[in-house]
């Protein structure tokens, strides 16, 4: 089987699966809860809650940046967590991994493959949540001209372009924790185990990085930069912190992804 | 049991990995502290560069760190400070004359909110215009200037705050009295001024500043009383741009303030930064500046109400500090008649005395400051790591950077 073949395969068999979609709903279900709570009452009142929050009343574009800031720290680790846990391990469980390499496909491709479509299931996942809050407060609220952090306002197209690169950095920056639960799915035969290790890392390393005697830590940490795309929402756009996390994560898929090959090439595939 | 080579070899990656990260982190953090080689300078030379620089017009971040040595309260300071704008007579006199006695506990909770680090983007064209963003989380305060007009805007609260400047005549003297942004440039001046005879001066000429070449003036105080260590200043080699102002405390590890850039870009920033129209929906305040107010206080204007607005903001408080600073240099001219503190000591060992009767009432019982305070032999202690208050018994106030012992001394000395 050609390398492409077998991506749009693994695409298609992601894709067709009950799970993910019913993963994806669930995302696409927190914008919606947030825009129907604000719109239902009189909204919070400025400054509290989370941020943007107070201003979804007034421009409906403010849904999809809260969604996404709201699903961040959890949901969407929990839903990469369970996807690229079960990318190796999964096949491992059902007795399907030594069959899909008896087929010419060499270990790394596979491994490959696996990621790119976790991956593109971090992606998925994120536009899951911009798409639904965009169409929601689109519905429920007035849109118009978005006012950015530091004061100016831009036209609402422009804001549209702005969400979408939110949603890249989020897509992004769930990429370091994709290969960690990729690497951990070779580890193990047990889905279920590479799952909760995955989601239980993504909080542990939240949890570090609020704890201000590690701060020599921080920078190293995969969820330092998760909740950085505010700069995406100044005038000028600043970054820095769009780079800084690239290169994070970029580290992350380096070092994760040779372990993960290390692991995977020398092991004996019995099931 | 023998492992086959053949295996081993699927792991060199996994070794070869994390090693060239560690190389390029290592590489990295090199090559920004790589050695420059500077044409040695002496001190005088350094700060003529720095009152030579003609840089009027740059863009930059800067970053500034606050770390007192006083605990992290849970934000006293926001309450208090958020009545200020309402009694703007009394905030007046604290922020001209520079006396924290009337600041008193207010200025202790904004000190511990201000602790950590803070970001912020810095845009001057000229002295006319300028534009500071300070990021903080996921909100921004914005502080603009274009010519007379000044906006404040608080993303936060989705608030502006307009003042407009009446044209006066620009007899009060060189263009930093009026508003320019307490870049670290600003900061470098003041405390150079306040430097006596009693400094050791030095210059380092091997290190970056914001990723250029600069030279580091570094100040020790002649005195064994004093609570500051050292105050360095990072000099831009290329341009004399005060990069960097760096105040070391005695006894402390990390400096107590470092305020400086970490990227600097001597180049006219775009015009349409300092357009600043209120966005719809914000809440807008119009505030005017009464005409005789200004002739004799032409700085007061912007300053009182970056502080006001910005009690989140590191740069009001330093100015407001070095302000106070300049006072303990130069008490005649600064010190309005009628003010009756009196100053011991001169140059980093200044002491100043604030008579009971000048002492607000309400401050012998202010909650904050009784917590804060450790009872010392004849008062009440407020200790931070770069100033000591030393509130006596018979409700005086003795102010300076100097140990407990000479602030003692001075009190009994009255």
């Amino acid at each position: 089987m050609s390398s492409s073949g077998l991506l749009a395969n693994e695409v298609a068999l992601l894709f067709r699966r009950r799970r993910t979609w019913a993963m994806l709903l669930a995302l696409g279900a927190v914008p919606v809860l947030i825009a129907v709570a604000v719109r239902l009452t009189s909204g919070p009142p400025t400054g509290r809650g989370p941020a943007f929050l107070d201003r979804v009343a007034g421009n409906g574009l403010f849904v999809a940046i809260t969604g996404l800031l709201v699903c961040i720290p959890l949901f969407l680790p929990l839903t990469i967590a369970v996807v690229s846990g079960d990318t190796i391990a999964g096949e491992a469980g059902t007795g399907t991994l030594r069959y899909l390499l008896t087929a010419p496909v060499s270990r790394p491709r596979l491994l490959l493959v696996k990621f790119a479509v976790a991956a593109l299931f971090a992606l998925a996942a994120a536009a899951m949540v911009a798409l639904c809050g965009l169409g929601i407060g689109a519905l429920l609220f007035p849109t118009g001209p978005v006012t950015l952090l530091s004061g100016t306002t831009i036209s609402a197209p422009a804001a549209v372009l702005r969400v979408g690169l939110v949603a890249l950095y989020v897509a992004v920056s769930l990429l370091g924790l994709t290969m960690l639960g990729l690497f951990i799915s070779t580890l193990t035969d047990v889905p279920v185990g590479a799952m909760a290790a995955t989601a239980v890392l993504a909080v542990t390393a939240q949890i570090l990085g609020q704890l201000p005697q590690l701060d020599w830590l921080h920078p190293w940490l995969f969820t330092q930069h998760w909740l950085g795309f505010a700069d995406l929402l100044r005038d000028p756009i600043r970054w820095s912190e769009f780079g800084q996390n690239a290169l994070l994560q970029g580290g992350y898929l380096l070092v994760f992804g040779a372990l993960a090959y290390g692991r995977f090439a020398s092991k004996d595939v019995l099931s | 049991m023998a492992v086959k080579p053949a295996v081993l070899k699927k792991w060199i990656p996994a070794v070869l990995a994390p090693a060239v990260i560690a190389a390029f982190a290592v590489g990295a953090s090199f090559s920004a502290n790589a050695q420059v080689e500077l044409e040695p300078k002496t001190p005088q030379q350094v700060l003529q560069m720095i009152a030579g620089s003609s840089v009027v017009d740059f863009s930059g971040t800067a970053r500034a760190t606050l770390d007192l040595g006083i605990p992290q309260l849970p934000d006293p300071g926001s309450s208090g400070m958020m009545q200020q704008p309402g009694s703007p007579g009394s905030e007046g006199d604290t922020d001209t004359d520079g006396a924290p006695e009337t600041a008193g506990a207010n200025l202790l909770g904004m000190l511990s909110a201000l602790s950590g680090t803070h970001e912020a983007r810095v845009y001057v064209d000229g002295p006319e215009k300028a534009r500071i963003q300070v990021m903080d989380g996921m909100d921004e305060q914005n502080f603009i200037r274009n010519g007379s007009s000044l906006w404040h805007y608080d993303s936060a609260e989705n608030t502006a705050v307009h003042l407009v400047l009446p044209k006066v005549p620009r007899h009060a003297g060189p263009p930093r009295h009026t508003m320019q942004p307490p870049t670290p440039g600003v900061v470098a001046d003041r405390l150079i001024e306040a430097m006596g005879p009693n400094t050791e001066m030095s210059v380092q000429d091997d290190t970056r500043v914001a990723g250029r070449d600069a030279y580091i003036l570094e100040l020790v105080p002649r005195s064994d009383g004093s609570l500051i260590a050292k105050v360095s200043i990072g000099v831009d080699a290329a341009t004399g741009a005060p990069l960097e102002v760096v105040v070391d405390a005695v006894g402390q590890e990390d400096p107590a303030i470092a305020v400086g850039f970490t990227t600097f870009t001597p180049e006219t920033p775009a015009a349409d930064l300092f357009e600043f129209t209120p966005p719809p929906g914000a809440e807008v305040t119009e505030h005017k500046i009464a005409k005789k107010f200004l002739d004799h206080k032409p700085d007061h204007g912007p300053r009182a109400k970056a502080k006001a607005n910005g009690h989140k903001i590191p740069k009001p408080f330093l100015e407001h500090k070095t302000g106070a600073k300049d006072k303990n240099a130069k008490p005649g001219p600064k010190n309005p008649a009628g003010h009756p503190a009196t100053i011991n000591g001169t140059g980093w060992d200044t002491v100043v005395v604030v008579p009971a009767k000048e002492v607000p009432k309400d401050l012998a019982n202010n909650e904050l400051l009784n917590q804060l305070a450790t009872p010392v032999e004849g008062g009440k202690l407020l200790h931070t790591s770069l100033l000591n208050i030393l509130v006596t018994d018979d409700g005086r106030m003795v102010i300076g950077a100097v140990t407990v012992d000479r602030l003692q001394a001075a009190a009994n000395n009255q």
